[in-house]
């Protein structure tokens, strides 16, 4: 899982469509592979008459940057919150908020999007790796010889399996970490932001996903070091078996040779 | 022999198996007509006088691809789902019908008191009785029944005086059980030491041969390879080898099987077909006239191998019995080489015409007969 702040690439001020010139967008890899982009909007000077309906414009030019990203995928989360605005995807988000503000809100959302990312990729290999399950459990009960030419493929999956579970394993702390005391800007997004995208009830389901591979694969992996050890016992057995017959063949050669005249 | 439909069947085994048949019928041919022609000290096994003959391939060939095809398709029946058990009935039936058919043989072909002489069909037979337990064991158990066949043959054949059975240039026995279980097992025309090594070398060979992917081809090479050095190795050990265990004077020889001449053939066996392998079944362009001629050779090779005898053996037989009252009148002296060489190659193109023409349904032949006895 990538830190925070580590991977931030490419910062400058680049043109966004729609977005006040003065905008800034920063890039970092994701857990998954991809890149995450975050736009820094300072949200400008307006009449208090007219700050409501700029505010809820460049809302809504944020929402359609932040949307191109991933053209029908679901709508991004719209997050308002003591005066600022967050519009999150898990490809693009964009922080709207006082100049001061949003150096606070940019940390908040990278953090959030960092373990989601890390969660999203968990849950697709999960996704993957339950496929084949079906199939690999009969292994978890018998395993024979014309399973073997499976084995290597098996204990990659219950290697893939002890990963994922690890990953979880160091995922989870994080997620549920309680938010600061007293509440901050930056803790109250985190939450808000876990709590539209249930990162937590992905996490539960996650973990359940993982341990039942993880009992599977075991279960595949006991197997194939049984049938392994027995095949080893029954060589040797096989193979005592061959001397003794070689030595009644040799013993009986020479005795009927001896009997013939 | 294995009852495969054409479509499934691997162009370079075909060949192979057919090579073999061809290797066969001229050596025999010349053997049996003109082994001993216009020469003194005959009968000789194997037309042996003669160094333009291609003897003491053919034997080891066929004997190496019966246990890949046999690997072959147990491999193919089991991804099938097939019971195991199926397997093992289908598979026992076979041997038991080619012992029984090859008793016939010896019986119908050569003489009645030749019915114990252990020629190929009852090593073959022996075979697939081995084979279905090599099935069901792991690999190394076959490695190791096949050093012991190879390695116990010279001591069996020291202790059981080899040079006594065939001081006549024959196989020639007792018809006592002690002579009958000793040909079987060291001293026959092909007894299961060592003989039954090459068709479990196949069966063993076939995964590395066939296989597929990158790396089984070295693996077979490499495998073929160490057997071909093996052997001359043995070879350039003879002056090692204690005086009572070699029964031949030659380093590399059929009757008896040399340790040299198993060890070569089984990896000369390993080599060719992986070549074969790679450069003849992974082309899609269809048989020509000639592979399909093969291909047909092959499917009927039981049918050929019969029919090859009766074509030259039983002339013999019945011309020694009018002529002279003695069946075995001519044997080895009937005709020159040359003549005897014409007669096969006249026959291997009967063979030709004859092999398309047993695949039509319904046509009689052994393998329809060892179909319909052995198969569900």
């Amino acid at each position: 899982m990538i830190t925070s702040h580590q991977q931030l690439a490419d910062a400058g001020t680049i043109p966004v469509s729609g977005l006040p010139p003065d905008t800034t967008v920063e890039r970092m890899p994701l857990a998954d592979g991809g890149v995450f982009e975050v736009a820094l909007v300072a949200i400008p000077a307006v009449e208090a008459a007219e700050h409501d309906s700029v505010i809820a414009e460049l809302v809504g030019r944020a929402s359609s940057w932040v949307t191109a990203a991933a053209p029908g995928g679901d709508s991004p989360l719209v997050t308002p919150l003591y005066g600022t605005h967050v519009v999150w995807s898990p490809r693009r988000a964009a922080a709207l908020g006082p100049a001061d503000r949003l150096a606070t809100m940019r940390a908040a959302i990278v953090d959030f999007t960092d373990r989601e990312a890390e969660l999203r990729d968990i849950e697709r290999r999960i996704a993957a790796a339950l496929e084949h399950v079906d199939g690999d459990a009969p292994l978890a009960f018998e395993f024979d010889e014309q399973s073997l030419p499976r084995r290597r493929e098996i204990a990659g999956r219950f290697q893939d399996a002890i990963s994922l579970r690890r990953r979880l394993a160091v995922l989870a702390p994080a997620v549920h970490r309680p938010a600061p005391q007293p509440p901050t800007l930056a803790g109250q997004l985190g939450e808000r932001l876990r709590d539209r995208t249930r990162v937590v009830e992905r996490l539960d389901h996650a973990v359940e996903q993982a341990d039942l591979l993880e009992r599977v694969y075991s279960g595949c992996g006991d197997r194939v070091a049984e049938f392994v050890s027995s095949r080893r016992h029954l060589t040797l057995e096989w193979v005592i078996i061959l001397l003794l017959a070689a030595e009644v063949v040799l013993i009986m050669i020479d005795l009927l040779a001896n009997r013939t005249p | 022999m294995t009852g495969r439909r054409a479509a499934t069947r691997l162009v370079s085994i075909d060949l192979l198996r057919a090579v073999a048949i061809v290797l066969m019928t001229l050596v025999h041919f010349v053997e049996n007509l003109a082994g001993s022609y216009d020469v003194e000290n005959g009968p000789f096994i194997g037309a042996n006088r003669y160094w333009w003959m291609p003897t003491g391939f053919a034997a080891p060939l066929f004997t190496f691809l019966s246990g890949v095809s046999y690997r072959l398709w147990a491999d193919a029946q089991a991804s099938r789902g097939r019971d195991p058990e199926e397997l093992s009935k289908i598979t026992v039936r076979r041997g038991l019908f080619l012992i029984l058919f090859g008793f016939v043989f010896n019986v119908l072909v050569w003489m009645p008191e030749d019915v114990f002489n252990w020629d190929i069909l009852t090593l073959i037979g022996t075979a697939m009785l081995a084979l279905n337990v090599a099935r069901r064991t792991p690999p190394a158990v076959t490695v190791v029944a096949c050093g012991l066949l190879v390695g116990l043959a010279p001591v069996l054949r020291a202790v059981a005086d080899y040079r006594a059975f065939w001081a006549e240039g024959f196989f020639d026995y007792d018809f006592t059980v002690a002579d009958v279980v000793t040909g079987f097992l060291a001293t026959g025309y092909f007894p299961v030491f060592p003989w039954l090594a090459l068709p479990l070398a196949g069966f063993l060979a076939a995964p590395l041969i066939y296989g597929g992917g990158d790396r089984t081809p070295r693996a077979a090479l490499t495998a073929g390879g160490l057997l071909l050095a093996s052997a001359i190795g043995v070879m350039l050990a003879r002056p090692l080898v204690p005086a009572r265990l070699i029964t031949h004077d030659r380093l590399w020889a059929m009757f008896p099987p040399t340790t040299a001449y198993v060890l070569g053939t089984i990896g000369g066996g390993i080599v060719l077909a992986t070549i074969l392998h790679q450069t003849l079944d992974a082309r899609a362009d269809g048989r020509g006239p000639l592979l399909r001629i093969a291909g047909a050779m092959s499917r009927h090779s039981l049918t050929l191998y019969v029919l090859h005898h009766v074509a030259h053996v039983w002339p013999l037989w019945i011309a020694g019995f009018v002529v002279s009252g003695d069946p075995d009148a001519f044997w080895q002296v009937a005709t020159p080489a040359s003549t005897a060489l014409a007669w096969a190659v006249a026959f291997l193109f009967l063979v030709a015409w004859l092999a398309e023409r047993l695949d039509r349904p319904g046509t009689p032949s052994a393998e329809s007969l060892l179909r319909w006895l052995c198969e569900p």
